[in-house]
């Protein structure tokens, strides 16, 4: 996950009140547009919850990280059917052929190669084909009976092949009446077969091409008849056989024994849960009465509350289960999974206080969640009772009640006596509900602290909660007016839910581009005496990059020589530009100077400031010397900003800009040095390029929220300045290039 | 002096208004058309009679909807379009086929897979325009792309064009003409703009989702210079809204919010609102007793408001599309008044 940039972090919290008076008047207003506008991104149910589902142990099935979102839960298995499908053959024909070989022959082979191979195990033959000369298919002739039935079954499948398998984006015609050699085949391979084994797969090869004939009450009829067979001794082939039934139910119409029998598979074969669950659609209220009619044991109804439980609604579906088994350790799966989706109820964000309809109903929901858990925490017959005094804990821990939250964690943890997780979840709730209502104050500051660092580091949530921990206490040192702490907390929140305010990011940029704020994060960075100086720094801005944005700062402000002076006394952070940003086209093209200079080119900050300090005390000098090298200044100035071909400079800086008013104003001595005409046109020609990135910024600014048209702006100083160089070369070099000043020239 | 201003002023007002008049008297009439957004294509007697009364040339038919399946990892058609028993395109209405393309299609599939998609793609439309009875003359792409997909989408257009050979449209959501600098244009023939959806989702009794004025009053001015010839289609629907706490939970599209006061395990709780008595099952949706179904309904009044905000945005020649022809909608908007509707946007 991209951690966010500074306008980001910061221009949510600056204080309290600005976050309240800036981001409702600005934010709401286009909140819904913004929220189509982003609908690419999906924030994952771990950036938006703070309890670790993880506290279940083993009851979260699978070890998965369940999220009330996906309906999917449980799968799906990628490889799962290919590697039980090489494990159940291997424990039929077990040394007879190696397993790779085996795989070759499932996998690989043509139907010709199945022909050929199975001419030389029935002794007709001599010869292999192409790519099975070596196979082990060769090597025990005593086995070839067992491999001859084998591969005459893979010769099925083969044929099969087209009628069942669909390439991406599949469109050929279907024939209407497909599989009637193979279904008769596997009829007969199902009546000759010897082996439990092969009767299985005979079977299942039945039900499949009764299955793609569309003839539904026959497979359904079939699988009825044969259940035995397909049951063994393939435990995947099983719940495979079950899952085409379960669609050849649906196709008949047959809703509610389909979607039991989907129950069924997502209770008992984890490989094909996602699918069953995906299918799993009860429609109305008649269907699903059916479907529990027609479970035949409290299992059967479990199965299908889960379903319900995962799919539609947890809370339901807990008390449903409750009521059938007490012990089930779907209950607290259940609970967990709705307290999950009742926590995504309320984005987190800075720079727009969260909507109070959301908050009121996720109060509700919290409120319905906590007294079923404080009621099953009590009940007799229930397993792990700590769970719902965790639960109930994070849920008083969320809405601030301390105290609360304080005795139900305690409880929690003295009935999960070493256990991690447990314990690693009542420190994060209670660090929750110390920033819930947070009160300044060093004892306040010391137990956060140390709460924080007493988490397990594999924590399932840390990130979450350290967000929701920053975020919390940035907004409150920002409102005591503590800023440089508020941007040190602010930074480390990895905030994948705000888009940040333009108006309030503007206000904090203006602080970050003054030295003595930036000179006071360098300090910060130096104080770490207590637990909580420490936290606060944690992840967060790191001395080097600060005091590379001081110098920038200094560059910015036109102090060369004390840039210099940072670069050369501290570990200021310098890295390579990868293009040259003494050069200057008339018109601007920063990838070109990238492509062509990216490789090569040796600046980096430090020797750029460098060479910037040396050319102003030649600038200095004055006459042509000197107008050159404040040309040259004038350049590296203009390049830094956004316009020019080295915005690297700044980049992941605060310093960034695309204001181009000093650039101009070393133009603006160039021309008013120098003598040589072809120099003036083109100092006249540069500063009216950073006058216009001046009126770019400056529109910019006036409007953060609007697309800026730049092609209705005049450099209204320059443009008539440079036209009276209509006879130089520089002249009619940029009425060549330029549109926008052929286009000014012609009306003026 | 104040008389010779006075004149002047109405003079210019006068001009401006014979400009405007003459202007709409002189743009031919906007084409007539229908989405048809049911993977059944037949169309009821009722509709048959609604599309000739209304002189409808046109029909923009969903042919399928293109997702990624996640199971087997294919882009695969879904809920394709299919024809009824005894349907049949109306005479005199040329059938354009749509296909939605959902935007999780982009993050699966590569660029180099994308002709080949392109290809497949409109070859199964071919198909089943010759299934229904119809022979593609325009293909309509449907997809909400956003920043981070438009390269995809963008991308697939560009391979149709080659690979279908007719002109392409696209639907163009409002979001996406607001912040076209950001989402960008759609490399299409036209577009045809969505003016619906507008609205936050809320539990709210006011709330307006599918068509809210004064959302779309902000969208307006950013429509006149799009860069694309624009067409409008215009809601003529109602849903069922899913509320629990006060939230809106979902939508339920094939819920008939005419059907709600008939069920026993809902009741009435005011004007357009119902409350489930007991936790159950309606039409897929699972209902938790105490939730809450809002009914929205765009009536007459509504769509009629906005063709008449949306007109004077949108260059001649135009289609108008009402979205979308079922008889549920049908029977809340009269012919007459669709007829209205229409004539709104000459």
């Amino acid at each position: 996950m991209p951690r966010i940039s500074w306008t980001r972090c910061f221009g949510r919290f600056a204080s309290a009140a600005l976050v309240i008076g800036l981001a409702c008047a600005a934010g709401f207003t286009i909140q819904s547009d913004e929220a189509q506008a982003c609908s690419g991104w999906e924030p994952s149910i771990s950036d938006m919850t703070t309890f670790d589902p993880g506290v279940l142990g083993d009851d979260t099935w699978g070890g998965l990280d369940y999220d009330p979102f996906n309906e999917g839960y449980g799968g799906p298995c990628e490889d799962c059917a290919r590697k039980a499908m090489l494990e159940d053959w291997h424990g039929f024909l077990k040394e007879s052929v190696t397993p790779a070989d085996w795989e070759q022959v499932l996998f690989k082979a043509t139907l010709a190669d199945i022909f050929a191979i199975e001419k030389r195990l029935a002794g007709k033959s001599t010869t292999a084909p192409k790519g099975f000369e070596t196979s082990s298919l060769w090597s025990t002739p005593a086995a070839a009976p067992q491999l001859y039935s084998a591969v005459e079954f893979v010769e099925l499948l083969k044929r099969m092949e087209p009628s069942v398998q669909f390439e991406i984006y599949d469109n050929r015609p279907r024939p209407t009446n497909p599989l009637v050699k193979e279904l008769a085949a596997a009829q007969r391979g199902l009546k000759a077969a010897k082996e439990p084994f092969l009767q299985q797969r005979y079977a299942f090869a039945v039900l499949r091409s009764l299955f793609y004939r569309h003839e539904w009450p026959a497979a359904v009829t079939f699988y009825d008849k044969t259940a035995a067979t397909l049951s063994a001794p393939s435990e995947d082939l099983k719940w495979r056989s079950r899952f085409y039934v379960a669609g050849a139910l649906r196709k008949d119409g047959r809703t509610a024994r389909a979607n039991l029998e989907l129950a069924r598979i997502h209770a008992g074969y984890y490989a094909l849960s996602g699918a069953a669950i995906l299918d799993f659609r009860p429609a109305e209220e008649a269907d699903w009465k059916d479907a529990l009619k027609q479970s035949k044991d409290p299992k059967d109804r479990a199965a299908l509350w889960r379903m319900v439980g995962i799919k539609h609604d947890p809370m339901v579906a807990a008390q449903e289960i409750f009521k059938i088994d007490p012990r089930s350790s779907l209950i607290p799966l259940l609970v967990v999974r709705e307290l999950s989706r009742v926590e995504s109820l309320v984005g987190r964000t800075f720079s727009s206080q969260p909507d109070p309809k959301e908050v009121a109903a996720q109060n509700k929901a919290f409120a319905k969640v906590e007294a079923l858990a404080l009621k099953l925490a009590v009940a007799p017959g229930t397993t792990k009772p700590y769970l719902y005094d965790l639960i109930a804990g994070h849920i008083a821990a969320k809405r601030g009640d301390l105290a609360t939250a304080r005795t139900r964690m305690q409880k929690a943890v003295a009935g999960a006596p070493g256990d991690k997780r447990v314990a690693s979840q009542a420190k994060a709730s209670l660090a929750v509900a110390l920033v819930a209502d947070w009160k300044l104050n060093a004892q306040n500051e010391d137990e956060l602290a140390q709460l924080m660092h007493g988490i397990d580091p594999a924590f399932a949530r840390m990130s979450s909660v350290s967000n929701e921990v920053r975020t919390k206490l940035a907004i409150a040192y920002a409102a005591a007016n503590r800023m440089v702490d508020a941007e040190f907390l602010a930074n480390a929140v990895t905030d994948t839910l705000d888009d940040g305010n333009p108006e309030l990011r503007a206000k904090i940029k203006a602080r970050w581009e003054t030295a003595p704020f930036l000179k006071e994060m360098i300090a910060r960075t130096d104080k770490r005496t207590t637990e909580f100086d420490r936290f606060v720094l944690e992840s967060s801005h790191v001395k080097e990059a600060l005091q590379q944005e001081l110098a920038i700062r200094a560059v910015l402000d036109g102090d060369f020589t004390g840039a210099q002076k940072i670069f050369e006394t501290t570990a200021a952070k310098s890295v390579l530009l990868h293009t040259d940003p003494f050069v200057i086209h008339p018109i601007d093209c920063h990838d070109c100077d990238h492509e062509k200079f990216g490789e090569k080119a040796k600046w980096t900050h430090k020797n750029l400031v460098a060479r910037l300090a040396e050319l102003e005390l030649t600038a200095k000098g004055g006459g042509e010397a000197g107008a050159q090298a404040a040309l040259a200044i004038g350049n590296a100035l203009y390049n830094i900003t956004y316009h020019g071909n080295a915005r690297t400079f700044t980049e992941g800086t605060h310093q960034s800009t695309s204001d181009a008013r000093l650039a101009e104003r070393y133009y603006k001595r160039v021309y008013d040095s120098s003598g040589n005409r072809e120099l003036k046109a083109k100092a006249a020609w540069l500063a009216a390029k950073a006058e216009l990135g001046t009126l770019i910024h400056k529109a910019e600014v006036a409007n953060p929220n609007d697309g800026i048209d730049a092609g209705l702006m005049v450099p209204k100083t320059w443009f008539p300045v440079f036209a009276k160089f209509a006879n130089t070369k520089y002249y009619k070099e940029v009425l060549k290039d330029c549109g926008r000043f052929s286009s000014w020239a012609t009306k003026h | 002096m104040v008389r010779f201003v006075s004149v002047k002023v109405l003079a210019l007002l006068l001009l401006l208004a014979s400009c405007g008049s003459r202007s709409a008297a002189e743009a031919p009439p906007a084409r007539r058309a229908f989405y048809f957004w049911r993977t059944t294509f037949a169309l009821t007697p009722v509709e048959q009679q609604v599309v000739a009364a209304l002189h409808v040339d046109r029909i923009y038919l969903r042919v399928f909807d293109l997702a990624w399946n996640e199971s087997d990892k294919t882009v695969a058609p879904v809920g394709p379009v299919t024809l009824g028993a005894g349907g049949k395109v109306p005479d005199g209405v040329e059938v354009v086929p749509v296909v939605y393309i959902k935007t999780e299609v982009f993050k699966h599939v590569g660029k180099a897979q994308l002709p080949m998609l392109a290809r497949k793609l409109w070859a199964d439309v071919q198909s089943r325009g010759t299934a229904i009875g119809f022979r593609p003359r325009e293909l309509q792409l449907d997809c909400d792309w956003t920043d981070t997909t438009r390269d995809g989408f963008f991308a697939l257009l560009t391979e149709l064009k080659t690979a279908a050979a007719v002109p392409l449209s696209s639907t163009i959501r409002l979001h996406q003409v607001k912040y076209r600098e950001r989402t960008g244009v759609p490399p299409v023939d036209r577009g045809t703009l969505m003016f619906y959806n507008m609205g936050k989702f809320s539990a709210d009794p006011e709330a307006r989702m599918i068509f809210d004025a004064d959302s779309a009053a902000k969208y307006l001015a950013r429509v006149d210079d799009y860069p694309l010839p624009l067409d409008v289609a215009l809601p003529i629907w109602s849903w069922t809204v899913h509320v629990r706490d006060e939230l809106v939970v979902g939508l339920m599209q094939s819920t008939d919010p005419a059907e709600l006061p008939a069920l026993d395990f809902l009741a009435a709780d005011g004007p357009d609102r119902f409350v489930a008595t007991r936790s159950t099952f309606l039409h897929g949706t699972f209902l938790r007793e105490g939730d809450v179904l809002k009914i929205e309904v765009t009536g007459p009044g509504e769509t009629l408001g906005a063709a008449r905000m949306i007109a004077p945005h949108l260059a001649s020649p135009r289609t108008v599309t009402l979205f979308d022809l079922s008889e549920r909608n049908l029977h809340r908007h009269a012919t007459d008044q669709l007829d209205s509707v229409f004539r709104a946007i000459r």
